[in-house]
């Protein structure tokens, strides 16, 4: 095992001197401004329209909304359903005397995550991995790589471990960065808000009797625990693809529109339930964590987890089947 | 330079390779010796860099075995890697790093390679300074020396080198056959493809030729150079008169039609060339011979004809380029 740590850092100090964490750094560092105006803008349009920075009456406004528009009778089936949920929920917070949106740079960065989990995390992981294999092929230095008195399979090994440990770099950038800009204009506190986890949906109802008052920082290390896990599932079926398919482009492409019908599917999916099976509409797993309404009915957490990992184990037998095995041209 | 015969570096053994029920290589033997330089002569797309392929593990072969220092290639993937230094085709490198990263990064591929040995064999190729600038911006020839260092860095006992004279200038092909000899006389043998007779004539002890994924003939480059050291070139007058005295002698065969690959036109206005095929010994006889019926002999040579052509008899006139 210990000719596997040098193997390790040869991968980290590509991925390194290829600049693809640069880039990554980049992307995140020119959003995360523009989300932060945008925030901004949205907070202080609802002060001027309600007329008060009182949390409480604005949140009592947005119920009366959904309320009203849960009445309307050409509201389809399953906005109804949304908004019977979303009013619930609200409604528990106000009840408890919790504003779900107190702004602070920590709440920025929990919505933040919550909603990069479906797809910039993803897309951003798929940058790393989807060519950790496909370059060598296409450099042709994977000749170099297979004829050196080291095993095809910790060659391998240890690719994985390198995006595993960028998955992680990706997580803990995204989320400093994301803390630091918006902290910039929101304040940097928040870390104690109470905010509430453990909502369960049933059908168009919510059930509340698992709900839990926690301190915010430890929902957002839990976001981030998910988001590292959805992170590692996309590195993992993205390393099979770069194994698979010799093209970078090729394998680029792959990963991006199998990524982007996840989250279209997950809009539209909600009454062919076999769907939930397939692991792009079960990336979003933060959903669970704020009780949001799940793509497909009987759709949980450790359901989620499930299928990804079943992907992430088949999609890694897959990969080393084919690398160790496969004749190199 | 290979006259110890007892230690196979290399064995390998009625090596076949079928790619979609078609025999890509139907059938490779040769062995390659301690301190030798290997060539391994044959057309594009005989087979060569599949066979080379199958010598690094890189292609499983269908049938046969390839053995390293005693060990399997297939089933002691490490132990007989670790004898083996090569280029496959092309010195591919990492272009985003520099070479001495790349150096460091199979150094750390290899079990006791230490900064002192990468050093070392930077001087050996003579790379000097420009180790640090990114291989992105090195010339054809850079890469080369690179790509030898990487395959020295641990201690082979064989390398294989892929048709390494290509794209390298008269003068980087010179130093390249030199260091190459240096490299064999320090101990280390030397895998060499190449589609280049004369390339494999000016560097190797020994030779393969392949032809078809099959090799037709394996010896001592200048064994299978033999016959072709018997070639007699006569440059004299009258040319009818030579002729028939020369048929006449024992031992002495015309050559027709030789002087085409040396471009030489056979009747001049003064004189005129003649080839025979005949043992060395028999040239003074048949000088006094001919100078007894008044022909004059401006000069008498032996030269062999280009390995080309021996190749061309060998492959039954498959093109070579």
């Amino acid at each position: 095992m210990n000719s596997l740590l040098p193997l390790v850092r040869n991968e980290m100090l590509k991925l390194w001197k290829k600049k693809r964490f640069f880039v990554i750094i980049g992307i995140i560092a020119v959003l995360i401004p523009i989300f932060t105006y945008a925030q901004l803008r949205v907070s202080l349009d609802r002060q001027e329209q309600i007329g008060t920075s009182d949390w409480r009456v604005s949140l009592q406004q947005r119920i009366n909304d959904y309320a009203n528009r849960m009445s309307s009778p050409r509201v389809i089936e399953e906005w109804r359903k949304w908004m019977s949920v979303e009013v619930q929920r609200l409604q528990y917070y106000l009840d408890h005397d919790v504003n779900p949106e107190e702004p602070s740079g920590v709440t920025f960065t929990r919505e933040f995550v919550k909603n990069a989990v479906g797809l910039f995390v993803p897309l951003l992981v798929m940058v790393i991995a989807s060519d950790l294999v496909s370059s060598e092929h296409a450099q042709g230095t994977i000749k170099l790589l297979l004829t050196r008195p080291v095993s095809r399979w910790k060659v391998l090994l240890s690719k994985y471990l390198a995006m595993l440990l960028y998955v992680s770099l990706i997580v803990t950038a995204l989320a400093a960065l994301c803390y630091i800009i918006s902290g910039a204009v929101f304040g940097y506190g928040g870390w104690h808000a109470p905010t509430l986890i453990g909502f369960q949906v049933a059908g168009a109802d919510i059930d509340t009797s698992n709900v839990n008052m926690i301190a915010q920082w430890r929902f957002i290390l839990m976001e981030l625990g998910l988001v590292f896990y959805t992170g590692v599932l996309v590195g993992c079926i993205a390393l099979m693809v770069s194994v698979i398919v010799r093209s970078t482009a090729a394998g680029m492409g792959i990963m991006l529109a199998t990524l982007i019908a996840g989250t279209i599917l997950s809009n539209m999916v909600s009454s062919w339930e076999s769907a939930k099976y397939f692991f792009m509409v079960n990336m979003d797993l933060v959903r669970y964590l704020s009780g949001d309404i799940p793509p497909i009915e009987g759709m949980n957490l450790s359901f989620s987890l499930w299928v990804l990992t079943v992907w992430a184990a088949a999609s890694i037998i897959v990969s080393f089947s084919v690398f160790t095995r496969r004749d190199v041209y | 330079m290979s006259s110890s015969k007892a230690s196979a570096v290399l064995k390998v053994q009625n090596v076949k390779k079928k790619i979609k029920n078609k025999w890509i290589i139907q059938g490779v033997s040769f062995a390659i010796y301690e301190g030798e330089v290997f060539g391994f002569l044959g057309p594009n797309g005989s087979g060569k860099t599949t066979t080379i392929r199958m010598l690094v593990d890189l292609i499983r072969p269908t049938e046969g075995t390839i053995e390293v220092c005693g060990k399997q290639v297939q089933k002691e993937h490490d132990a007989a890697l670790q004898q083996i230094g090569s280029i496959v085709e092309n010195p591919e490198l990492y272009p985003y790093l520099t070479g001495w990263e790349n150096l460091e990064h199979f150094a750390g591929m290899l079990p006791g390679v230490t900064y002192d040995r990468i050093r070392e064999v930077t001087d050996i190729v003579g790379m000097g300074a420009r180790m640090h600038d990114k291989v992105r911006t090195y010339s054809l020839g850079m890469r080369q020396r690179l790509g030898i260092a990487q395959a020295l860095l641990g201690n082979p006992k064989l390398l294989i080198l892929d048709e390494p004279t290509n794209g390298l200038d008269p003068q980087g092909i010179k130093e390249l056959r030199a260091f190459i000899r240096k490299l064999a006389d320090g101990g280390l043998s030397i895998f060499i493809s190449s589609h280049l007779l004369s390339e494999v004539q000016m560097m190797c002890d020994r030779v393969a030729i392949i032809r078809r994924g099959a090799v037709i003939a394996e010896g001592r480059v200048s064994e299978l150079l033999q016959d072709a050291m018997n070639r007699i070139q006569w440059r004299l007058h009258p040319r009818d008169q030579a002729q028939e005295l020369l048929t006449r002698m024992d031992g002495v065969e015309l050559i027709e039609d030789a002087g085409r690959e040396d471009d030489l036109h056979p009747v001049d206005d003064e004189w005129s060339y003649i080839w025979t095929q005949m043992e060395p010994e028999l040239v003074p006889q048949a000088v006094a011979e001919l100078t007894k019926h008044g022909v004059s002999i401006y000069g008498v040579e032996v030269k062999p004809p280009s390995l080309e052509t021996l190749f061309l008899t060998l492959t039954e006139g498959e093109s070579i380029e």
